[in-house]
């Protein structure tokens, strides 16, 4: 098979939610010693935005869009480790995520973060139902450039305002970015984090500029 | 004068009383460990009676609430530990912490610390038990997934809090008693990751389990019957931008269906809470509608979803359905419970009162869309309660 069929095959895979056939084509591409990074952005990642886009037009449901996402990580993890250190120094940025707590939601926070992965992110997932203080401490661990907080529940949403401003007294400088079905833009204003993603392609587009906007500062 | 329980059964279109009924759905889940909701109804009594299952406090605390907040029905009339555990379980509280003493002969762990409550409120505990590498054919799922048939829940005691809150409250409030739904259900046996990729990999097995877990659920519903509770709620969460239309309809659908007939053979009123319904899924909401629930009750627009009531009302009138399934309404818990002024309040209360009145023709109940929020106050809870009896008669 070419090159191209395979990079193309891998995209396939991820908009056909077949983990397997990610698996295998992603063992050619190690085996024939095409670009794993080639094979990353037009294979795999391609595949995931397109799935992306359909979920964002509501083409598609949570549950085909979780199976492509697992499809693309099951290729991610096998040819991250094969990119050539000169290429890949360094992550676009590390992210810790995960839900607040006392809210047990899942699916919105898994997304983002695999999402975030497939984008080149470094992605440090802590889990649901996590206080302030994990956040906080895994940040400090990892050294995160972002913070990802997730509430899904008119109940819990509270924890977001805890978190940041657990954030502003740690002294850490990772930009905060919220979401969830219960919060709002104005909501991230009032509370003070950096952002709002509405959706996951938000949540993307949200942590390059937050990105950018750490490096701005750093310059 | 009529009752709670008068005014939402002539919802379901028993019995005529003028007034629209008033209610809050998941009230303990908001109202009991909320920061301030908790002293407002405890009074003194310390957090973890809860934990322990103290019926006789538990019901002092709903008395309370139901005092000082008017609602026409008593919610969570849920299945409790078996008698037999709360013989056997503790409470210490000591000056370091707060421990559950398991004093069953033979206990492995006898001890362990429990936590007060955050202050945000408890969240839904769910088993999320992850047997998805366990259970892989029918025989799996009648293996792993127990069926406890309703005189056992009834004969260990596990239906006492329902047959209190009945004795309690029952001649004047609509006790509703809380029900997995069995879609939700039995994706919990799988864990959420698997859960989700059998709708696709394998939905054989996922009905299957769907199906057992309706079994059980069943089972359930004669126990509460058998107490007298009015009503079941169910809420599930496998329904909106989770999973096709097409999937809910060949999965979900049918044993969500046996629970209702269950129900509505033992005289009970089945609401339905499917999550993350609106305008864009309304292939799955007429699926729902076909099942005949006799209540259905969607959760306020939130980003995503555009589920007004007078969406949905249009819909049921459009299939004729105003004289067999009763209409919730969905008061915004945030935007206008919570943060709005008392006009855009009463503007709300009024507008979704009107159509569920005077468009829809009458079997409505009012509710909010979502739990109460901890930041919202006790006299903003009266106040919503207020208003809807301000603008809830029938006639006007």
């Amino acid at each position: 098979m070419s090159e191209e069929k395979i990079i193309d095959g891998l995209r396939k895979a991820v908009v056909d939610y077949d983990e397997e056939s990610a698996k295998r084509l992603a063992n050619e591409v190690i085996e024939k010693g095409i670009d794993p990074l080639k094979a990353i952005q037009e294979g795999l990642v391609k595949g995931i935005n397109e799935v992306g886009e359909k979920f964002g037009a509501k083409k598609i449901f949570l549950s085909e869009l979780m199976i492509a996402a697992e499809a693309c990580l099951v290729g991610m993890d096998l040819l991250k480790p094969q990119i050539p250190l000169a290429k890949n120094a360094k992550p676009v940025g590390k992210v810790v995520i995960g839900t607040v707590y006392g809210d047990i939601h899942f699916i919105g926070k898994r997304l983002v973060a695999m999402m975030l992965e497939a984008n080149g992110f470094d992605v440090y997932d802590i889990g649901e139902d996590q206080p302030a203080e994990a956040f906080v401490d895994k940040a400090k661990e990892v050294g995160a450039d972002i913070v990802g907080a997730s509430a899904l529940t008119t109940t819990t949403r509270l924890e977001q305002e805890k978190l940041v401003k657990a954030f502003r007294k740690s002294g850490l400088k990772a930009k905060i970015m919220i979401g969830g079905a219960v919060v709002d833009a104005a909501w991230a204003e009032t509370v003070g984090a950096d952002g709002y993603a509405k959706n996951l392609q938000d949540a993307v587009t949200l942590a390059k500029q937050l990105m950018e906007r750490t490096r701005e500062k750093v310059i | 004068m009529t009752t709670g329980k008068e005014r939402i059964l002539a919802a379901f279109g028993e019995g005529s009383p003028e007034d629209i009924p008033s209610v809050l759905n998941y009230a303990d889940l908001a109202l009991w460990r909320g920061p301030h909701f908790w002293d407002d109804f405890a009074e003194g009594k310390p957090w973890w009676i809860k934990d322990a299952w103290d019926i006789a406090k538990l019901l002092e605390v709903e008395e309370t609430m139901q005092r000082k907040v008017d609602m026409d029905w008593v919610w969570g009339a849920s299945i409790c530990p078996s008698r037999e555990w709360r013989k056997n379980h503790i409470v210490i509280p000591t000056t370091r912490a707060v421990y559950m003493r398991d004093i069953t002969p033979g206990a492995t762990v006898w001890q362990y610390i429990i936590e007060e409550p955050p202050p945000e409120g408890i969240h839904a505990t769910y088993p999320n038990v992850d047997l998805s590498g366990v259970i892989k054919t029918k025989e799996d799922v009648e293996k792993y997934v127990h069926v406890q048939k309703a005189e056992t829940l009834i004969e260990e005691g596990r239906t006492d809090w329902v047959e209190a809150l009945v004795k309690k409250f029952g001649n004047e409030k609509f006790i509703l008693s809380g029900i997995d739904s069995p879609l939700e259900a039995a994706c919990d046996f799988m864990g959420p990751m698997p859960s989700i990729k059998l709708f696709i990999k394998n939905p054989t097995l996922l009905k299957q389990l769907v199906d057992r877990t309706a079994d059980a659920i069943i089972e359930e519903i004669k126990a509460h019957a058998k107490m007298g509770s009015d009503g079941v709620w169910a809420w599930e969460w496998y329904t909106g931008e989770m999973i096709s239309p097409a999937q809910f309809e060949t999965i979900g659908k049918p044993a969500i269906q046996r629970c209702i007939h269950a129900a509505q053979q033992l005289g009970l009123k089945y609401i339905f809470y499917p999550t993350g319904v609106g305008k864009d899924w309304q292939a799955g909401f007429e699926s729902i509608l076909d099942m005949k629930p006799d209540g259905i009750h969607l959760e306020e627009s939130k980003k995503g979803f555009d589920s007004d009531v007078a969406w949905q009302a249009s819909v049921l009138k459009t299939r004729r359905l105003q004289d067999e399934i009763t209409l919730f309404g969905n008061v915004d818990a945030i935007n206008v419970v919570q943060e709005g002024t008392s006009e855009e309040l009463e503007r709300e209360i009024k507008r979704q009162i009107d159509v569920g009145r005077d468009e829809y023709g009458g079997r409505f109940v009012m509710d909010v869309g979502s739990p109460i929020t901890p930041e919202t106050s006790l006299e903003r809870l009266i106040e919503y309660i207020n208003l809807v009896r301000k603008h809830s008669k029938k006639s006007h």
